[in-house]
């Protein structure tokens, strides 16, 4: 349980507690969704707050589940998601004028030890030094 | 447990139930002396300030948030307010009004928690709300009405009922419309009636004839009952600025506990939460919660911590009117939140959580990485005060049979609503009788 939950992004809310606890009571399988942030927010109308106010969003890497929380009160998500693009992301925010010992803070946030986020975080740990 | 002839006795709570987190209280007697009492913490220390350095100032409310469940607010306001200072900012006007209200609804969730969840079943010798809730469905079914509004509160204002993600440093990400805080105004009432009610039920409660000299601290606002800002006080001479905190307060490691214990340089032991701010400014509550609180036949000073429960009552009763009266005076600010460039200082903010005052300390250079980090959590500065009591009430009760003084020992510790989690930076009961 612990792998599904720490693949659902940011601290998971209670819809989705509810929903694996039943799934475990049912012997089914987890309804989880397999798209990033960035798909809730088009869902909500939000505007994107990376392309429309250059504001660092980690939702392009974030797993769908929180209804897109943070970019719906104008500020950017904390991750993170399976196989997520950070190399890309990095590059993106390097662009908003982030440099390397931010995107180090970036990734080494709440999920800081998970796979991905950690790998990219040596990255620019590397290039910050 | 030894039984109640053997001459000495020890009381052992290996896990206090109905606090937040995880702790024990261990006590000896030897025939009708206590001779040791430790309130023992014994979750793990977490470290939040050590992890805090190096990161940036922005991060500072999400991150400390993270320490407590219900009262996140109190660690964003507290940090908030401690890099504003450190950067010579105010947040004055609707923002400022925005961060109260976000405050009465944390205020309105922690105290109806407490109340009705983990106090009230000591009152009724139950073991929990749940078991209450058989005999006495219609006060639980209030009590849980009364904590939701305070969750639609947070929920609205910050995002979400836990950890919520709309405050920054320097105001709000996203201000709200009028229309939308009108939303809760019939809610609001509702639960201050309920809040009323409480105040009138916890009244009639039976209390222990317990009082102690306490020296009570919190904070002090010319015109304000105390959230955010204000100097700190107490009953026994104490008025300093906030940033004078460090020269009168210290915290000292203790072997049995992973939580600071936190007292006063010259005096020792203090008491920090709803009763401390109700002795200290009770002329600031509104006409309704104070003739609520003359209704229960209290008023200042009340140094029975028992009745902590009653003030928590017309604490909520106060949230409600508060919120109401915010409400009613909001207008939509232009900007969110005031444009500020961070510079290096050092920066001191203390603010009223739930259970007591919450001190946080940074230190941060110039492009706003936090370089040093001090938290000071209301349950830390609560600790030896709880000890305190139990060393003067246990002797009280010798007599009773063991499994009863257990029962109040933890009665008498809950008075302090001790968050256990915030404090590690703890509850178990263990009495030994000889």
């Amino acid at each position: 349980m612990s792998m599904l939950i720490m693949s659902a992004g940011r601290p998971i809310n209670k819809h989705q507690l509810l929903d694996v606890i039943s799934a475990f009571l049912h012997g089914r399988k987890p309804n989880t969704t397999s798209y990033s942030v960035c798909i809730e927010c088009k869902r909500r109308g939000n505007v994107c707050v990376m392309v429309a106010h250059g504001i660092p969003c980690m939702g392009p890497v974030t797993h769908a589940g929180c209804n897109a929380l943070c970019p719906t009160y104008n500020r950017g998500c904390y991750g993170p998601k399976e196989t997520p693009n950070t190399a890309s992301l990095s590059n993106w925010f390097k662009r908003l004028g982030v440099n390397e010992v931010d995107l180090v803070r970036y990734f080494r946030s709440y999920y800081g030890n998970s796979e991905h986020f950690y790998k990219e975080s040596k990255v620019h740990m590397k290039k910050r030094d | 447990m030894k039984n109640d002839k053997a001459k000495t006795k020890t009381i052992k709570v290996d896990y206090l139930a109905r606090v937040e987190g995880e702790g024990a209280l261990y006590v000896k007697i030897k025939g009708n002396t206590v001779t040791d009492v430790k309130f023992k913490i014994f979750e793990p220390p977490r470290f939040f300030e050590a992890f805090l350095r190096g990161r940036s100032f922005c991060e500072a409310p999400d991150i400390t948030a993270r320490i407590c469940g219900i009262c996140p607010v109190a660690y964003q306001m507290s940090s908030s307010h401690a890099m504003e200072d450190a950067f010579g900012i105010r947040v004055d006007g609707q923002l400022r009004a925005l961060r109260r209200l976000l405050y009465c609804g944390e205020w309105i969730e922690s105290h109806a928690l407490h109340v009705y969840l983990l106090h009230a079943p000591d009152f009724f010798g139950y073991d929990d709300a749940i078991q209450m809730a058989k005999d006495y469905p219609d006060i639980v079914q209030r009590g849980l009405q009364l904590k939701k509004t305070g969750n639609e509160v947070v929920i609205l204002i910050g995002g979400r009922e836990i950890h919520p993600i709309n405050v920054r440093v320097g105001g709000f990400y996203k201000a709200l419309t009028k229309q939308e805080l009108n939303s809760l105004t019939e809610k609001l009432k509702r639960a201050r009636d309920i809040a009323l009610e409480a105040v009138s039920w916890t009244a009639e409660f039976d209390y222990p004839d317990f009082e102690q000299d306490y020296e009570f601290v919190a904070l002090r606002h010319p015109d304000e009952y105390p959230f955010n800002e204000g100097k700190l006080i107490s009953n026994k001479g104490l008025d300093i600025f906030v940033h004078e905190y460090d020269n009168h307060f210290i915290e000292e490691q203790i072997a049995y506990t992973n939580a600071l214990h936190s007292k006063l340089k010259e005096r020792g032991a203090y008491f920090v939460g709803p009763l401390a701010r109700f002795n200290l400014n009770f002329d600031r509550l509104s006409p309704l919660a104070k003739e609520a609180a003359h209704s229960a036949g209290l008023s200042p000073v009340c140094r029975n911590p028992f009745k902590s429960i009653i003030v928590r009552s017309v604490e909520m009763v106060y949230a409600c009117d508060e919120a109401l009266r915010i409400i009613g005076q909001y207008e939509k600010p232009e900007i969110p939140a005031i444009p500020f460039q961070p510079t290096a200082g050092t920066g001191y903010g203390c603010t009223e959580a739930p259970r007591g005052i919450l001190y946080h300390r940074y230190r941060v250079d110039d492009n706003g990485r936090i370089l040093d980090a001090k938290i000071v959590p209301s349950t830390s500065q609560n600790q030896k005060t709880i000890e305190n009591d139990l060393w003067q009430f246990i002797p009280k009760y010798l007599d009773l049979p063991s499994e009863k003084l257990k029962y109040d020992c933890e009665k008498a510790i809950r008075n302090y609503d001790p968050c256990i989690s915030c404090a590690t930076h703890f509850l178990k009961l263990n009495i030994d009788r000889e």
